[in-house]
C-alpha cells in the first residue's frame, strides 16, 4: 500500500519534473519572478536614469519587479558581456546606450557581436548639439566652417571619449564640411563640458538638455527639427549639412530568448515607452522618449554600425 | 531671509534629521569595510529616494557621503588598509601610529580632522559657492597637469627609506594604471587579447588587494616569528593644546580639500595626496612624516573631507558633477526634480542653503558617530588575528565582488595582494605604487590633451600662470634638499669666517 503511494507520489514527482523542463510552453506565465536590468554604466550617469525610469515602468506593465544592476566598466562592454553570457529567459534584460553597441566591436575584441542579442525596443534618443566656448564669435555653421577652412586644426572641440557618438558625428560631419578641427576627447561628459565653459576648447559636441540645462551656446542642432529647448538655434540640415546625430539606446536581450517571452517584453516596452509618467520624468532630464519597434531599432542598429565602423577605421586606426 | 527660513524649517523636519543621522552611521560602517566605498553606499540607497521626500533623500545621500569618506579612514589605521581610496594617504601615518600603541589618538585626530575639513569646507561654501565655480574653470587640461606633477612628489615623502625603490613602485603604479584602452586614440594597450584587460585595472580591486591582501598574507608569514603588536586603544580627542599647535595645519589641508573638491574630476584620492604632499613640504614636523605623524594624518583626512563639500560647489552651481560620487547625487536630485545649474541658486534658494545646513550637520554628526564607533572598530582588532585575518579576506573578497559583480576583480584583487607582498618582501614600499597608480590616469590624459591643445608644443604650457606657478613649486619641491643644502655650507663657511 505504503510503496504503491510512495511510487505514485513519485511518477507524479517525474511528470511535474517533466513539465517543468518544458518551461518555454508555459512561457504564458512570464514572468514569473523578478526581472533584472543590466545597465552597463554606473549608477546616477546618464543611461542608469533612462534604465532606472524605464524599469519602473516595466515593473507595473509586467506585473513584477524590474531591478536595475550596474555593471559598469571598459565604456560599458562590461556590462553587455555579461549580458550576452546570461540565460536568455527573459529575467535577464539589458539597457542598451548606442555606443556600447555600434562603436565598441569596431575598437575592441568584444565578447558579443550585434548578433549575439534580440533587440526589443529603442526607447530614448537625445539630439546632439554643437555647443561653443563662452566668448566665441561663431553663431552659425557657416562662420565656424570658413574659418576652420582657412585655419586649418587650429580650432579644438572635446568630446565624451575616443570612439563616442558625440566623437564621431563630429568627425562625420568635418568630414561633410570637409575641414579639419582637433579633437581633445576627454574622460566624460563631466570634465568636457566644464572644459569647454571655461574656454580650454572651442567647441563640445554635447547632448541637446546638457546645452540647454548649463546654458551654452549653440551652432548647430543634429537634429530633424529645431528643438523647444534650444530656442533659435537652427538644424545642421537647415544650415546646408545634411546630418542627424543623437545619443541613443534601448531594451535588449540574450539571443534565443522565445519569442513567447519577447513578446511580453516588446508590449510592456511600447507600454511604457508611451506613458505619461515616463515622459515626464525623461523631460525632467531633458528629454524624451522616442519608441522604435524591435525590427527598426536593429535595423537603425545595423546600419549607423556600419557607418560609425568606417569612421573609426578612418579617424582612430589610420592616426599616428 | 525668507530662504533661510524655509531651509531652517526643512532641516528642522523629523525625517530629513532622522534621514541624515542614520546616513551618517551607515555611511561609517560601510566606509569602514574595505572594498565597500562612498559610490556602493550612495548606491544603495538611490532607490530610498524613491520613496522619501526631497529633504529626506538630499540629508540621507549627503550623511552617507560624509560619513563613507571618513570611515574609511577607521580600517586605514587599525588594520592599514584604506577602507574607501580616498583614505589611501591616511595609511601612511595612521598605521604607524596605531603601531606604535597610539591607535586611539590617531582616530581621535582623523576624526576630529575630518569634521574640520568637512565643516570647514561647508562655510566656504555656503559663502563662495558661484565665485569658486569660476575660479574651477579656469583650470583646464594644462594646469591638471601641473597639479598631478605636484602631487607625485609625495612619492618621495613616503620612499624615506630608500628613495630609488620609491621611484621604481611609483613607476610601476603609474605603468600598472596605462592598461585598457588609451584615453586620447582609443587604441588598446597592454590587454593581450584578453577582454577583461582592455577595461583596465580597477582601482578598488587593486587597492584592496595591494593594501588589504597583502597584509593578511604579510602577518601569515611573520606568525612564525614574533606575533603582530596588539593594538590597543580608546578613542582619544586631541587635547586643546595639541589642537592649537596644529590648527594651522588643519586649516591649510581644509582649505586644499575644498579647493581640490570644486575641480572637476580630481576627486578625493587625488586630493588627500595632493595635501600631503604639501604638509610634508611645509610641516615643522616633515622629517616624521611616514612614521606616525598626526600632521600626516591631518593633512589626508582634513583634505578628503573637505572635499565633500568642495565637490558641491561644481555639482550644484554649474550642473557638472566632479566625480562618480557626486555624479550620482546629481542624479538624485535630478529625479527629485531639482536641475542643478547657474540658475539653481537664484531659483531654489532654500533648497541650495539646506543642503549647506545639511552638510553642516552631516559633518557633527560624523564626528559624534566617529567617537560613539571607533571604540567598537577598535574591539574587533581584539579578535584572535587568524580569525581577524579571515574575516578581512571574506570582507575584500565580498566587497569587491559587489561593485561591478564582475569575477575578473576577484583575480586583480589576489595578483595585487600577491604582487604587494612580494615588493614589500623585497622591501619596496606601496605607496608609492598607489600614488602613481592613483594619478596616473590625470596626469596621462591632461598632458596629452595640452599637447594637442597647444599643437604638439610643451612650452605652451608655460603661457598659463597658474601652470608655471605649479611647476615652479613642484621645482622647488625637488631642489629643496639640494638647495637647503647648500644654505647650511654657505651659512657655516660664513660662521667660520666671524
Amino acid at each position: 500500500m505504503l510503496t504503491t503511494i510512495t511510487r505514485r507520489i513519485r511518477g507524479l514527482a517525474v511528470i511535474g519534473a517533466a513539465l517543468a523542463c518544458l518551461n518555454p510552453a508555459w512561457a504564458a506565465d512570464y514572468p514569473e519572478r523578478p526581472v533584472t536590468a543590466l545597465v552597463p554604466f554606473p549608477a546616477g550617469g546618464s543611461t542608469d536614469l533612462m534604465a532606472r525610469a524605464i524599469a519602473q515602468e516595466l515593473t507595473d506593465s509586467l506585473n513584477t519587479n524590474v531591478v536595475v544592476d550596474n555593471r559598469s566598466g571598459g565604456a560599458g562592454t562590461v556590462g553587455l558581456a555579461a549580458l550576452a553570457r546570461a540565460r536568455a529567459d527573459g529575467y535577464t534584460i539589458g539597457v542598451a546606450p548606442a555606443a556600447t553597441l555600434v562603436n565598441q566591436p569596431h575598437m575592441r575584441r568584444t565578447p558579443y557581436e550585434l548578433d549575439s542579442f534580440d533587440y526589443i525596443c529603442q526607447f530614448f534618443e537625445s539630439p546632439l548639439a554643437l555647443a561653443v566656448k563662452p566668448d566665441s564669435p561663431f553663431t552659425d555653421l557657416q562662420q565656424l566652417v570658413s574659418y576652420a577652412k582657412s585655419h586649418p586644426g587650429e580650432l579644438t572641440y572635446g568630446s565624451p571619449g575616443p570612439g563616442s557618438l558625440p566623437n564621431l558625428s563630429m568627425e562625420q560631419f568635418l568630414e561633410k564640411a570637409g575641414v579639419e578641427i582637433t579633437h581633445v576627447p576627454f574622460a566624460g561628459d563631466g570634465p568636457g563640458v566644464t572644459a569647454l565653459m571655461g574656454g580650454h576648447v572651442d567647441l563640445y559636441m554635447a547632448m541637446s538638455n546638457v546645452a540647454a540645462d548649463r546654458e551654452l551656446n549653440s551652432v548647430a542642432v543634429f537634429n530633424d527639427e529645431p528643438l523647444d529647448s534650444l530656442p533659435g538655434v537652427r538644424t545642421a540640415a537647415d544650415q546646408g549639412y545634411d546630418l542627424t546625430a543623437s545619443w541613443w539606446g534601448g531594451l535588449i536581450v540574450p539571443k534565443g530568448t522565445s519569442d513567447e517571452v519577447r513578446a511580453v517584453l516588446e508590449q510592456g516596452c511600447e507600454e511604457a515607452a508611451g506613458s505619461e509618467r515616463l515622459a515626464k520624468v525623461f523631460e525632467r532630464l531633458g528629454t524624451r522618449p522616442v519608441y522604435l519597434n524591435p525590427a527598426d531599432f536593429r535595423a537603425k542598429v545595423e546600419s549607423i554600425s556600419e557607418t560609425n565602423g568606417r569612421l573609426i577605421e578612418k579617424v582612430l586606426k589610420n592616426r599616428s | 531671509m525668507d530662504a533661510l527660513l524655509s531651509a531652517l524649517s526643512m532641516l528642522a523636519a523629523p525625517d530629513a534629521l532622522l534621514a541624515v543621522v542614520a546616513g551618517t552611521l551607515v555611511g561609517i560602517i560601510i566606509g569602514a569595510l574595505p572594498g565597500l566605498g562612498s559610490l556602493l553606499a550612495i548606491t544603495m540607497a538611490l532607490p530610498l529616494t524613491f520613496v522619501l521626500g526631497q529633504g529626506a533623500s538630499v540629508a540621507l545621500l549627503l550623511g552617507i557621503y560624509c560619513g563613507s569618506v571618513y570611515g574609511g579612514s577607521l580600517s586605514a589605521i587599525l588594520i592599514n588598509t584604506p577602507g574607501t581610496p580616498q583614505s589611501a594617504a591616511t595609511v601612511l601615518d595612521g598605521y604607524p601610529m596605531a603601531r606604535r600603541g597610539e591607535a586611539g589618538l590617531a582616530l581621535g585626530w582623523a576624526t576630529t580632522a575630518s569634521a574640520f575639513g568637512g565643516i570647514l569646507a561647508t562655510v566656504i561654501l555656503a559663502v563662495a559657492s558661484p565665485l569658486l565655480a569660476r575660479i574651477g574653470l579656469k583650470f583646464g587640461p594644462v594646469e591638471y597637469f601641473a597639479l598631478g606633477l605636484f602631487a607625485l612628489t609625495c612619492i618621495i615623502t613616503v620612499s624615506r627609506d630608500n628613495l630609488v625603490k620609491g621611484l621604481m613602485a611609483g613607476l610601476l603604479g603609474l605603468f600598472v594604471a596605462v592598461v585598457g584602452q588609451d584615453p586620447v586614440t582609443g587604441y588598446l594597450r597592454y590587454d593581450f587579447n584578453v577582454f577583461d584587460l582592455s577595461a583596465g585595472i580597477g582601482l578598488v580591486p587593486f587597492l584592496v588587494g595591494l593594501f588589504a591582501l597583502s597584509e593578511v598574507f604579510w602577518r601569515a608569514a611573520e606568525r612564525s616569528g614574533g606575533g603582530a603588536p596588539v593594538i590597543r586603544s580608546a578613542f582619544r580627542c586631541p587635547s586643546l593644546g595639541e589642537l592649537r599647535r596644529r590648527f594651522s595645519m588643519l586649516l591649510k589641508s581644509s582649505l586644499i580639500g575644498t579647493w581640490i573638491g570644486t575641480l572637476p574630476g580630481v576627486g578625493a584620492s587625488s586630493a588627500s595626496m595632493i595635501s600631503y604632499a604639501e604638509a610634508k613640504r611645509s610641516s615643522r614636523n616633515r622629517d616624521k612624516f611616514g612614521t606616525g605623524e598626526p600632521d600626516g594624518l591631518i593633512a589626508s583626512e582634513a583634505a578628503n573631507n573637505a572635499v565633500t563639500s568642495g565637490a558641491m560647489v561644481p555639482t550644484l552651481s554649474l550642473g557638472v558633477p566632479g566625480d562618480p560620487i557626486t555624479a550620482v547625487m546629481l542624479g538624485a536630485l535630478v529625479l527629485q526634480g531639482v536641475t542643478p545649474g547657474p540658475r539653481l541658486f537664484l531659483d531654489n534658494q532654500e533648497l541650495v542653503l539646506f543642503i549647506f545646513l545639511m552638510l553642516f550637520v552631516a559633518n557633527i554628526c560624523m564626528f559624534f558617530g566617529g567617537w560613539l564607533m571607533s571604540p567598537l572598530f577598535s574591539r574587533i582588532l581584539r579578535l584572535p588575528e587568524p580569525l581577524l585575518m579571515a574575516a578581512v579576506v571574506v570582507l575584500v573578497a565580498a566587497g569587491t565582488y559587489s561593485i561591478n559583480g564582475n569575477p575578473f576583480d576577484l583575480l586583480v584583487v589576489l595578483l595585487a595582494g600577491i604582487g604587494g607582498f612580494l615588493l614589500r618582501y623585497n622591501g619596496f614600499p606601496l605607496a608609492p605604487m598607489v600614488i602613481g597608480f592613483v594619478l596616473s590616469p590625470m596626469i596621462e590624459q591632461s598632458l596629452r590633451q595640452g599637447l594637442l591643445m597647444n599643437r604638439g608644443s610643451f612650452l605652451g604650457f608655460f603661457a598659463s600662470p597658474i601652470a608655471s606657478g605649479l611647476f615652479l613649486i613642484t621645482a622647488l619641491f625637488l631642489l629643496w634638499p639640494l638647495l637647503s643644502g647648500l644654505r647650511r655650507r654657505l651659512f657655516s663657511s660664513s660662521t667660520v669666517k666671524e
